[in-house]
């Protein structure tokens, strides 16, 4: 089944596909339920908000991601284009595209999520909730990408502090 | 319990797979940028979850109502299973936080402000009145 070292890109774009496609089901799978027990623990242990669920699970995650993009693409402050960010990153190896589907696009991608974000927003806006909304909604964007910024400075080979 | 992880984990398996392929069709077939699709890819999640949670509601139902229906601490409700599967799992990993905001912040580092400002404002704009139009699209039997 592995393929030729002289291989062309063509003759493994099909079975690349699909293999990206179980490693995508797979993260997604975890991911999801990982997403999906810490409501449960947030609403039924903590007796706390949904949205709070929400929104410290997509601020771990976009933390999470900016860590996996520095170690998957260290390339990053020249990128050309962000064509390739949700796992099919330009350029990089076989081994790095992998880990990216199972990793980033299914694992973090299905961690996170924004249609509960943008419905509980819904929610918070129609139940008059106003501080609890402006929370929700400015916090996950300013924090959010300060969580990215913050695990890409942390995960970048380049950035390390010298010991 | 062990049926709301099988559920989560089913739902959120297909969910990020069609993710995953839309961004690979709409490049292929469209040369769409992958943030482009994730944009596309949010917004239709927030509608469509709108429109499940709407449809799931009754007729006259608020959204308090929904929640109250949703809420995991009354498991004897048929809505919760339904609701981890196509909900919190096929619908949550389709849609996704982590890959917008870094999507977001690389359009920062470019200085491509209006596509910058487009995603990291327009994505909760339009996805916050997408979801809320779906549930009242679906919590009046339009669809």
């Amino acid at each position: 089944m592995s393929a030729p070292e002289d291989a062309t890109p063509r003759d493994l774009a099909i079975p690349d596909l699909s293999a990206q496609v179980l490693l995508v089901a797979l993260g997604g799978g975890v991911g999801a339920a990982l997403r999906g027990l810490t409501d449960l623990l947030v609403r039924e242990v903590l007796h706390a908000p949904a949205w709070t669920a929400t929104f410290g699970v997509n601020l771990a995650g976009a933390f999470l991601i900016g860590i996996a993009f520095a170690r998957l693409d260290p390339r990053y402050p020249r990128m050309a284009d962000v064509a390739g960010l949700a796992g099919d990153l330009p350029g990089l190896d076989r081994r790095r595209r992998l880990l990216a589907s199972l990793f980033v696009t299914g694992g973090l991608g299905a961690f996170t999520t924004f249609s509960t974000f943008g419905l509980e927003s819904a929610v918070l806006l129609e139940h008059g909730r106003f501080l609890e909304a402006a929370l929700s909604i400015g916090g996950s964007l300013i924090l959010g990408l300060a969580a990215v910024a913050l695990g890409f400075r942390l995960g970048h080979p380049a950035l390390q502090p010298r010991v | 319990m062990l049926v709301k992880i099988a559920c989560f984990m089913v739902g959120g398996a297909a969910g990020a797979v069609l993710r995953f392929l839309s961004v690979e069709f709409a490049a292929r077939c469209f040369g769409l940028a992958a943030y482009r699709t994730i944009f596309l890819v949010n917004l239709l999640g927030c509608f469509a979850l709108g429109v499940f949670v709407g449809s799931l509601a009754s007729p006259d139902g608020t959204l308090a109502a929904f929640i109250a229906r949703w809420a995991p601490d009354q498991p004897d409700l048929p809505a919760t299973w339904l609701a981890s599967l196509i909900g919190t799992g096929l619908l949550g990993g389709f849609t996704t936080f982590s890959t917008f905001a870094l999507d977001s912040l690389v359009l920062a580092r470019e200085r491509r402000r209006v596509e910058f400002l487009v995603d990291v404002l327009g994505t909760p704009a339009l996805g916050i009145a997408l979801a809320a139009l779906g549930w009242i699209v679906a919590a009046r039997g339009l669809v």
